[in-house]
Formats: C-alpha cells, sequence, structure tokens
C-alpha cells in the first residue's frame, strides 16, 4: 500500500516539474534550431529516408508553432525564410508551403524579395500550377506597387492550366486599374473566401478592414466637408446615397463611427 | 500442400505475438490523432491525414516484417521445433517458402487492418475515398514483401537482433539509392564508384515503390512505371528467398 | 533390406579454432523388424547419428542408407518416424492441432486423417488431453504426443532418441509395450538411450557406442553369456583367523567378522569358502551366484 501511495505522489510531481522546466529553460528557438543541424532540406531529405512529404508536414506544423510564438512575442522572423526553404525541400510539390510561406515572409517578416524567391524556386518545380504566379502577382500589387510586375504574373497564372476565371479577370482589372484599392480589395476578398489556412484568412481579414475603414474615414471626412458636421453614424453615408449598402467585412462584423475620435472602427 | 501447412502454421504462430497487436493499435491510434494534428495545421488537412495514414501504413508494416519475421525462422530452431518439421517429408526450400508465405499474409492482415481504418480515417476527415491512395499502399505492400524476403534471408543463418539490424540496415541503405547513384557519378576514386555501382545494384531499390508523393499531390504516375517496379519487386523477392533456400539446405540442426 | 546402414559415418564439428570428433568411422548395419538399442554415455554421438539418419546434419565422412536409399530422399522421409530427444513444439496449438499439422506435411487430409490422429492419441494414452494447449503439457506427456507425432504416417522404420528419459515408471511400461507392438506389427525400432535396463527389457540387438566410436555391437543373448562370472556370498560371526582367510581367496571382501561378504571366482573357491567359516565357527547366509550383466559388459568398454 506505500509503494501504491508514493508511486501516486512522484507521478502528481511530474507535470508541475516539467512546467517549471518549460518555463525556466524551455525555448522556442529550440524547435528551430534543430532545423539549422540541416544546412539544406536536401540534407535532412536523405535522412528523413523515403518519408520526405510526412517530414515536410512536420516542418510545416513546427513553422506554423514558430510563426505564432513570435508573432506574439518579438514579432522577429529571423529563421523564416530557412525553414520555409527546408520545407519546400522536403516537398517540393506543397504549394501552400511556397504561398503560405511568401505570404507570411513578405507581409511579417517584411521581406518580399525572399518572399518572391520562394515562389520564384516553387515555379521552377510546378511551371504548371496557377497559384505560384498567382501569389507573385498578388505581392507584386499589394505590397510592392508592382502593378506592371503583378500584371505580367496573373497573365501568366490564367494562362495555366486549371487556372480559376478569377486570374484571368484580376489581369484584366490590373491593367485596366492600376493603383485602385478597389483591385487590392478584390485580391483580399478573393484570399479570403478561398483559403482554408485560418492565417491567411485573418491577415486577408485584416486588410480587408483597412481598406474598407480607409475609405469609410475618407467618406467621413467628406461628408463633414459637405455638411458642416459629423454624420450621425455611418448610416447617414447610405441615406445621402453615397453606398446601396455599407461595406461589411466577410466574419459578418460591423464598421461604426466611433464619437470619441470620430474614426471609423470595426466591431470585431 | 507442405508449404500451405507451413505457411497457415506461421501465420498463426505469428498473430499471436503480443508484438503484432501493439503495432497495429500504435497504427489504429496514430491514424486517429490526425483528425487532431489536422486540425492544428491550418487547413493541410487533406494532406496531412494522407500524408500520415500512409507514413504509419508504411512504417508499421515494415517494424511488423522485422520484429515478427527475424523472429520466427530462428525460433523454430533454438526452440527446436524444427526437429520434426525437417525429418518430415518437406524440403528445406519448401520450409522456407512456406515461412515467406506465412509472413506475407501476417503483413497482408496488418496492412488490411490498418488500411481500412485508413479509408475511414479519409472518409471521415475528407469525406471521400481516392483510389490512387490503395495503389500507393499497393506498393507499399510490395516494399514490404521485399524486406520480408530479406529478414528471412538474414534469419536463416544469424540471430534475431543481428538479423532485424541487418535488415534494418539494408532498409536504410535502400532509400539512399539515389545517393548512391550520385556517389557513382561524382566520386573520383574508382573505388568508390566500384562499390557504390554494386550496392545500388545488390541493395533494393526502394524508391521504386514509393509513390507516396505523388498520390498526395494528385500527380499522375506512369503505369509503366508501375509494371516495372512490380516486376522488379517480384524478381529481386524470388532471388533473395532462392538464395535464402540455398543457404538453409546446407544449415545443420 | 537392411532398415539403416551407414559405412564409415564420421562427424567432425568445428568449435572454435577446436576440431571435435562426434562420430568416427561408424559402421552399423540394423535389420527390418528388430528392436536395436543405441547405447553410451552422454556425448557419445547418438544424437549425431540419429541427426545424420534424420536428415537433421550432414556426416564430415561416411555415407548412410535408411530402408535402401539415401539419407535424407523424399520417399525415405515418407516412411520413417522420429522422436527427437526432449521434444518440443508449438506450445499455443492443441493436440490434435498439431498432430493435424504434421499430417498435412505429409500429404494427409480429410476424414481418415482425423481418425489416425484419434486412434494415436488413444494409443499412446493422451484421449483426454488432446484438447489441451501443449505448452501445458508435462515432460511425461510430451513424450507421448512426440511418439504419436513420429507414428503419423505408419512409418516402417521408427527412430527415437532417448525414448524413456524422463518419463515416470509407468509410462515407461506402456512405451516400452508400445515399441514391442510396433516390433509384433514388423516395423523396425532404433532408438537411442543411456540407460540399460530399458535395453535389457526390449532389445534384439544392442550397439555402444563410446566416444563417438562404436565399440561393441551384437546381438543381447550373445554379449550376455550364461557364464557364471563370480559367486557372491553373504555370513556372519567367522573368527578373526578366518576372516583374513577369506580375503585372501576371494575376488573382494567387504564387511568384518561379524557381518561379511566375499565374491570369488568359481565353485572350487565356493568349497573353500565352506572350509574356513566352518573351521572359523561362521554362519553362511547365502550364496548368490552373478552372471554377466548389461552393466558389466558397458562398463568394461568404457574402461578400455
Amino acid at each position: 500500500m506505500k509503494s501504491v501511495v508514493a508511486v501516486f505522489l512522484l507521478v502528481s510531481c511530474i507535470y508541475p516539474l516539467q512546467r517549471v522546466i518549460d518555463a525556466r529553460w524551455g525555448s522556442e528557438e529550440e524547435l528551430v534550431r534543430e532545423l539549422m543541424y540541416f544546412p539544406t532540406g536536401r540534407m535532412m531529405k536523405r535522412l528523413v529516408l523515403g518519408y520526405d512529404e510526412m517530414a515536410a508536414d512536420l516542418v510545416w506544423l513546427r513553422m506554423i508553432q514558430y510563426y505564432g510564438q513570435h508573432k506574439q512575442s518579438d514579432r522577429r522572423y529571423d529563421y523564416l525564410g530557412h525553414i520555409v526553404d527546408v520545407l519546400t525541400d522536403l516537398d517540393p510539390r506543397f504549394i501552400h508551403a511556397y504561398t503560405f510561406g511568401a505570404l507570411l515572409l513578405t507581409d511579417d517578416a517584411k521581406d518580399p524579395s525572399r518572399g518572391l524567391g520562394i515562389l520564384k524556386k516553387g515555379a521552377e518545380y510546378n511551371p504548371m500550377d496557377w497559384r505560384l504566379p498567382f501569389m507573385s502577382g498578388f505581392i507584386h500589387y499589394v505590397f510592392l506597387g508592382d502593378y506592371d510586375g503583378a500584371a505580367r504574373y496573373f497573365v501568366r497564372s490564367s494562362s495555366l492550366p486549371d487556372a480559376p476565371d478569377f486570374a484571368g479577370r484580376f489581369a484584366a482589372y490590373v491593367y485596366g486599374r492600376k493603383g485602385d484599392s478597389d483591385v487590392s480589395l478584390e485580391l483580399w476578398s478573393n484570399l479570403y473566401h478561398r483559403s482554408e489556412n485560418e492565417y491567411e484568412k485573418l491577415a486577408a481579414l485584416r486588410y480587408i478592414k483597412r481598406i474598407h475603414t480607409e475609405r469609410l474615414d475618407l467618406l467621413v471626412r467628406r461628408f463633414e466637408d459637405m455638411y458642416g458636421r459629423y454624420p450621425l453614424d455611418l448610416t447617414e453615408l447610405v441615406k445621402v446615397g453615397w453606398f446601396e449598402d455599407l461595406p461589411r467585412p466577410p466574419d459578418g462584423s460591423l464598421y461604426y463611427l466611433d464619437p470619441d475620435d470620430g474614426k471609423v472602427k470595426c466591431t470585431n | 500442400m507442405g508449404i500451405l501447412a507451413i505457411a497457415f502454421n506461421t501465420f498463426r504462430e505469428g498473430v499471436k505475438e503480443k508484438i503484432f497487436y501493439a503495432i497495429v493499435i500504435f497504427g489504429i491510434i496514430i491514424m486517429g490523432s490526425s483528425r487532431v494534428i489536422s486540425s492544428l495545421s491550418l487547413g493541410e488537412v487533406e494532406k496531412i491525414t494522407k500524408d500520415l495514414g500512409l507514413a504509419t501504413i508504411s512504417l508499421l508494416g515494415l517494424l511488423v516484417a522485422i520484429f515478427v519475421g527475424t523472429k520466427l525462422v530462428y525460433e523454430e530452431i533454438s526452440r527446436k521445433t524444427i526437429y520434426t518439421i525437417v525429418s518430415k517429408p518437406i524440403t528445406r526450400s519448401q520450409f522456407i517458402l512456406g515461412k515467406y508465405l506465412g509472413l506475407i499474409l501476417i503483413i497482408s492482415v496488418t496492412l488490411a487492418i490498418l488500411t481500412g481504418f485508413f479509408c475511414l480515417v479519409v472518409y471521415l476527415n475528407l469525406g471521400t475515398l481516392s483510389l490512387p491512395l490503395l495503389g500507393a499502399i499497393a506498393l507499399i505492400f510490395l516494399e514490404l514483401a521485399v524486406i520480408t524476403s530479406v529478414a528471412i534471408f538474414f534469419s536463416t543463418f544469424t540471430s534475431p537482433i543481428s538479423s532485424a539490424l541487418f535488415t534494418v540496415g539494408i532498409w536504410v541503405v535502400g532509400h539512399f539509392s539515389g545517393d548512391l547513384k550520385a556517389l557513382v557519378q561524382m566520386s573520383p576514386s574508382s573505388l568508390v564508384k566500384a562499390t557504390s555501382i554494386f550496392l545500388y545494384y545488390l541493395v533494393p531499390n526502394l524508391s521504386n515503390f514509393n509513390i507516396r508523393g505523388e498520390v498526395v499531390h494528385e500527380v499522375s504516375v506512369p503505369r509503366l512505371f508501375l509494371v516495372f517496379s512490380t516486376v522488379y519487386g517480384i524478381v529481386y523477392t524470388t532471388v533473395v528467398i532462392l538464395i535464402s533456400s540455398l543457404i538453409f539446405r546446407r544449415r545443420s540442426f | 533390406m537392411e532398415a539403416i546402414k551407414t559405412e564409415g559415418l564420421g562427424k567432425v564439428y568445428k568449435s572454435g579454432f577446436k576440431k571435435i570428433k562426434a562420430l568416427e568411422n561408424l559402421s552399423l548395419s540394423i535389420g527390418g523388424g528388430e528392436v536395436f538399442g543405441f547405447l553410451g554415455p552422454n556425448a557419445a554421438g547418438k544424437t549425431t547419428t540419429i541427426k545424420i539418419l534424420t536428415h537433421l546434419t550432414f556426416p564430415t565422412s561416411g555415407s548412410a542408407w535408411v530402408l535402401g536409399e539415401a539419407v535424407g530422399s523424399p520417399n525415405v522421409k515418407h516412411r520413417i518416424g522420429y522422436l527427437p530427444e526432449n521434444p518440443s513444439f508449438y506450445p499455443n496449438l492443441t493436440a490434435v492441432e498439431l498432430l493435424s499439422f504434421y499430417s498435412q506435411l505429409f500429404g494427409l487430409s480429410g476424414r481418415r486423417c482425423r481418425e489416425r490422429i484419434k486412434e494415436l492419441l488413444n494409443m499412446v494414452g493422451l484421449e483426454q488431453a488432446g484438447k489441451l494447449s501443449v505448452g501445458s503439457y508435462s515432460k511425461g506427456m510430451l513424450q507421448r504426443i512426440g511418439m504419436a507425432q513420429s507414428l503419423l504416417n505408419d512409418p516402417d522404420l521408427v527412430i527415437l532418441d532417448e525414448p524413456l528419459a524422463g518419463v515416470d515408471p509407468v509410462g515407461r511400461k506402456s512405451l516400452r509395450d508400445l515399441i514391442l507392438r510396433l516390433k509384433k506389427a514388423g516395423k523396425t525400432v532404433f532408438f537411442s538411450t543411456h540407460i540399460l535396463q530399458d535395453v535389457e527389457l526390449i532389445c534384439d540387438r544392442v550397439g555402444i557406442l563410446i566416444n563417438g566410436r562404436l565399440v561393441s555391437v551384437g546381438r543381447l543373448a550373445d554379449i550376455l553369456t550364461e557364464q557364471v562370472e563370480s559367486i557372491e556370498i553373504t555370513g556372519r560371526d567367522v573368527s578373526r583367523d578366518a576372516f583374513e582367510g577369506l580375503n585372501r581367496i576371494a575376488l573382494h571382501l567387504v564387511g568384518d567378522s561379524d557381518k561379511w561378504m566375499v565374491v570369488v571366482k568359481d565353485d572350487a573357491a565356493v568349497d573353500r569358502v565352506w572350509e574356513i567359516v566352518s573351521l572359523g565357527k561362521g554362519k553362511i547366509n547365502s550364496i548368490v551366484p552373478r552372471t554377466r550383466t548389461l552393466e558389466d559388459h558397458f562398463i568394461e568398454k568404457m574402461r578400455e
């Protein structure tokens, strides 16, 4: 009986012990440092003995953890490029690795050239996949303001097999309305609706809301100029005929006018 | 008829091994967890479900082939149950063949159980079933048939631990075959070249049986490749079993 | 046709760098229908001989034939039965399943086969234990199921390696009876043992193997002559002088003047003992002539 009690006591110590260890000495960098032992994904490919795709999935999960942890702390993603490199070396056909990796590198790590480099690498392995040039076009338009470049990529994307209609539409948009934030809005909405990736959707939502609120702010000021006062609420903008319906972000939240500072905000 | 009796008896003994059940249950648990794992994957449910399932089936099938396979022949000899078999009208070759077929039967059952569960998981997670997945599993089976023959080969003359180590070694080198070929081309030393070429053809080229990446990414695999790989697998296995029989014929007990 | 014939059979094992001669120049001939006992101390080479005959191992020199054919030919294996020493079987199978399995190796199946299995289990006294798994069997039961599997194919020659070792007296009697029944049915039985009593009770001929060499072979009756080897006399209460006198003529003397036993060579010596004992005022309790036993023969051969 005594030994049973002893076992229980010792087992119940394990949980708090591990928590202390994790708190004081656990480091998320360890996750990534493992990867640094493999200078290239090609070397890692050798070591996984044919289970390349599975290994890529594990690296993908690590990447998500790495990104999540740094987003909530220092917002520095120093190893992100290397992780995406290893990931795409392991499974060169993993298209989302390229597109999502490029988005994170461009948007969060603020390194669009690295992001585009990844997409170029992806296009070398997968020349017939429309999603890679499409993402390149996306980045060129939204982040770099390179409308000609964007157009070229969208055209290329739309010419590839299985390319969806919107690829061609965007190509046309871009040629017709360079610099228009409508196109950016369309691109982000398109991404939001077709992506199954939580983080992509969040990023898209963020940009959609920003564009919407910027426009609404502009309109609020115009209203002020025209009518000499702030609108009581955003529905006034509808009443004066500037909208048929107020724009709403795709997550169902609402835009409203904050009486404290006169700025347009979002309920979510 | 003797061959079938040995095969069936081998099967019966093999599925009584506790490790067989442990491995199968472990496989089911891992595949079951794909639901949870893929929920953390930002939308890559399909890829992870398929990758995890195929990798699990492949790896656990390998474990069964090695753990159960290397034990079976050796145990007959060490427990001396083989005395009353070899003295009966069954040749040593028939004995080896029977053992091999029994092992293949065990592998088949393992694969069938894991595949059944895999299909269930795929259906639950993704809502559809995909025939090419079964094609990848068929090739996994072929790879296991080759490795099983290697395991039997070693177990005709060495202990289970050594057999297991050697078989794992062959399996590892078998996956390095691409690098072996590269060594052949790149190395200046003719000794290294010669050794690499020799090893490349000697050791089974297991990447011939790996179409998991193609299947998961829905890339089509040329039919001719499948045919050649199947023939390669059958020929290689036959050669190894023949050599095992030859060794076993001269074995004293 | 001889059941077993060997010519110059030899087997050398390599153990590390040493060479061990397990068998040397064994030439043996065993006729059909006889019960042959293969005697010898442990590690004499008996099991090695049997393993060669049953194709479990191969000779390094010489040749062996079984039932007129070279050892190991499939025909031969159809006609022999073999019980190994300390037999072991798949522990998870029942006796019936085990015998079914072996039957399949002979190419037997079906109803006749099932009946034969029942018959054999009865013959060896395992009818009740047929449904139990073999792993739970005692040593005696294992010997018996081993016996049963060796008779599945109704063999002409039955080869048994230490069939009676470790079996209780009742079991030994029934196994001995079984062997005699086999002989009556015209089969040849070749068995090895290191227990002399078994051989004396049932064998027609005996071979003695010591250190891999056949040192003696022949009919039991020939080896054990009727000749009186010595006479054992016990007695008591003799004078010390008489005791000395006994000592002088005895082959062997134990005890003291109160209680003694003397072994003498022949009848003349017996008369001398009578004289000494009467003069010494002693008494004689018994006089027992001893003929040569197999044990004597065996020990003599061991000494050579």
